[in-house]
């Protein structure tokens, strides 16, 4: 309280007795703010000791980040959780990529009707209204806008592709228009795919090994590029939308590297960051470690 | 000082100092409603990522169903995803780099909230204290969780998954239309046409085969894929907080 008391009158220059009786009042100010506060502390200690979930709810409130537009305003914190974000989605995406196609083609078998290649050759009945349609430099028509009714079919030969013209229509015709036995192309007839009653793909390997076969190992990444590029807006939105709330690095993974960087290094990798939900120490009290499980990852 | 004094108490605290068992009552609802707010709040947040970012979608899905063999190379049907999504815009108008889009979004249901729910659910059931959560065997176990759920959720929503793919990639260039859904009407779209497509190809007991065309792959690639994901997204944060530390609160 002295300590208080001259540090708060020792910049006064002046009379000794209006020096020493602003000093007083000054002591006797820091009192009652001192004896306030003392005040404070024990009934908060005492709500301590007779509320056990009190350490949680101060836990969670003080471990809250602070409002979202901190995040936002800054360009670094977006760019590098957009980078962490799609980064490791990448990852994810590209070293699975293989089994992503292989579901793809299972799940699109019998849609594949691109049967130009075959329909130059042997026009048949159906694409005969394709003959006069536009034709893009690989071959392959464009029709105008509208239904594509006017794809270029192998012909009922290969029970191809589009629908049947209008009026002609029925479940039957349908049946056999949509038989996933007999997609029309090309790839589809070769002896590398073996016929079965079901379908061109017996299986997942059959699936694999078969389009790595025809269209080459590289292939198996097909249409990979578009959903990399697609990770990218999302990270981005996604942060615009949760750093609105103040929601961005509730999330947490495992830290499995940061024990590792942690071995390595022999030190935390930054103790300089504001706790966060997932490395942080728990809180004290009975209750520690509660605060952890107070969300959805 | 046993503890850290950083407020003072509150109207709140004061009173739970008189009635602890409401208080702590009170508390375990306040978490519940976070809990469910952040729910909700982070399923909206994945909805419109989805919904936004569908034409991509579309791409990818043309860009994958496309088998013309390496041998025609130059017949391909797209060149990439730019080219993929302007064939789509050119023959199909502004509707097409967006079809199927009502059927991602039905698929994005059930797979986002199985997924959540269940890590949710089996990440609560670790042990919470220091100790356990330092043993050398916990990032595994949450590893083990991620997987788990992202498994579970990809069995679960894999049928919604095959007609959403299916309604993306019908009616584009080199692609099929969906067949009528009722008789002799226009061109089937979403998922009703996507579920008649599939009746008319597999047969009447043969949608259900159909709809789980392409599970084993689906449900093999999901936990590799969660796994890999959580490894790769916490050595791009070690990285970023190592190259500019106090950046860890953003990531």
């Amino acid at each position: 309280m002295m300590a208080a008391a001259s540090t708060s009158s020792s910049s006064w220059v002046g009379p000794l007795w209006w020096r020493s009786a602003s000093a007083r009042a000054a002591d006797e100010a820091t009192a009652r703010a001192e004896a306030e506060r003392k005040t404070r502390q024990s009934a908060r200690i005492e709500a301590l000791v007779r509320d056990p979930d009190h350490a949680t709810r101060q836990a969670l409130r003080l471990h809250r980040k602070p409002a979202g537009p901190r995040a936002v305003e800054s360009a670094k914190y977006m760019g590098l959780h957009v980078l962490a974000t799609a980064g490791s989605a990448g990852v994810a995406l590209t070293a699975t990529a293989p089994l992503a196609r292989a579901t793809i083609l299972l799940q699109c078998e019998g849609l594949f009707a691109q049967g130009a290649a075959s329909a130059a050759s042997d026009p048949g009945p159906a694409s005969a209204s394709g003959g006069s349609q536009p034709t893009s430099g690989r071959g392959l028509p464009r029709a105008p806008m509208g239904p594509a009714h006017g794809l270029a079919s192998p012909g009922p030969a290969l029970g191809g592709g589009g629908l049947p013209p209008a009026g002609l229509g029925g479940s039957g015709r349908h049946r056999r228009a949509y038989s996933p036995a007999f997609s029309g192309h090309p790839a589809h007839c070769d002896s590398l795919v073996p016929r079965s009653g079901s379908g061109p793909y017996r299986s997942t390997l059959d699936a694999l090994f078969g389009a790595a076969r025809r269209e080459g190992v590289a292939a198996l990444w097909r249409g990979h590029g578009a959903a990399l590029l697609r990770l990218v807006p999302e990270a981005a939105l996604r942060f615009a939308i949760q750093a609105r709330k103040g929601d961005v690095g509730e999330a947490k993974p495992a830290c499995t590297a940061c024990a590792l960087v942690k071995d390595l290094i022999g030190k935390e990798p930054d103790s300089s960051d504001p706790p966060s939900s997932d490395v942080a120490p728990p809180p004290p009290g009975p209750v520690s470690g509660a605060v952890h499980r107070a969300g959805p990852p | 000082m046993l503890f850290t004094v950083r407020d003072p108490p509150d109207d709140r605290e004061l009173a739970a100092a008189d009635d602890p068992e409401a208080a702590r009552s009170a508390a375990r609802k306040e978490r519940r409603v976070e809990a469910w707010t952040r729910w909700a709040w982070a399923g909206t947040t994945a909805t419109a990522c989805l919904a936004m970012t569908h034409p991509l979608g579309v791409a990818r899905a043309r860009l994958a169903a496309d088998v013309t063999p390496r041998a025609d190379a130059a017949r391909r049907l797209f060149r990439g995803p730019t080219d993929a999504l302007h064939v789509a815009g050119k023959r199909e108008g502004w509707r097409g780099p967006w079809r199927g889009l009502g059927a991602s979004l039905l698929h994005l249901a059930p797979h986002w909230a199985a997924q959540t729910a269940i890590y949710t659910s089996l990440t609560e059931r670790l042990p919470a204290d220091t100790a356990d959560r330092a043993q050398w065997w916990f990032p595994w176990a949450k590893l083990g969780c991620a997987a788990a759920a992202s498994t579970a959720s990809a069995a679960v929503a894999h049928p919604l998954d095959t007609l959403a793919t299916r309604a993306m990639v019908a009616g584009g260039l080199g692609f099929r239309e969906l067949p009528p859904v009722m008789p002799g009407g226009r061109p089937g779209r979403g998922t009703l046409g996507a579920l008649r497509s599939l009746r008319v190809d597999w047969g009447g007991p043969g949608v259900a085969r159909g709809l789980y065309r392409g599970f084993l792959p689906a449900v093999l690639r999901a936990a590799p894929a969660s796994t890999l994901h959580l490894i790769a997204y916490d050595l791009f944060r070690t990285g970023a907080v190592l190259a500019a530390p106090g950046t860890a609160a953003a990531i």
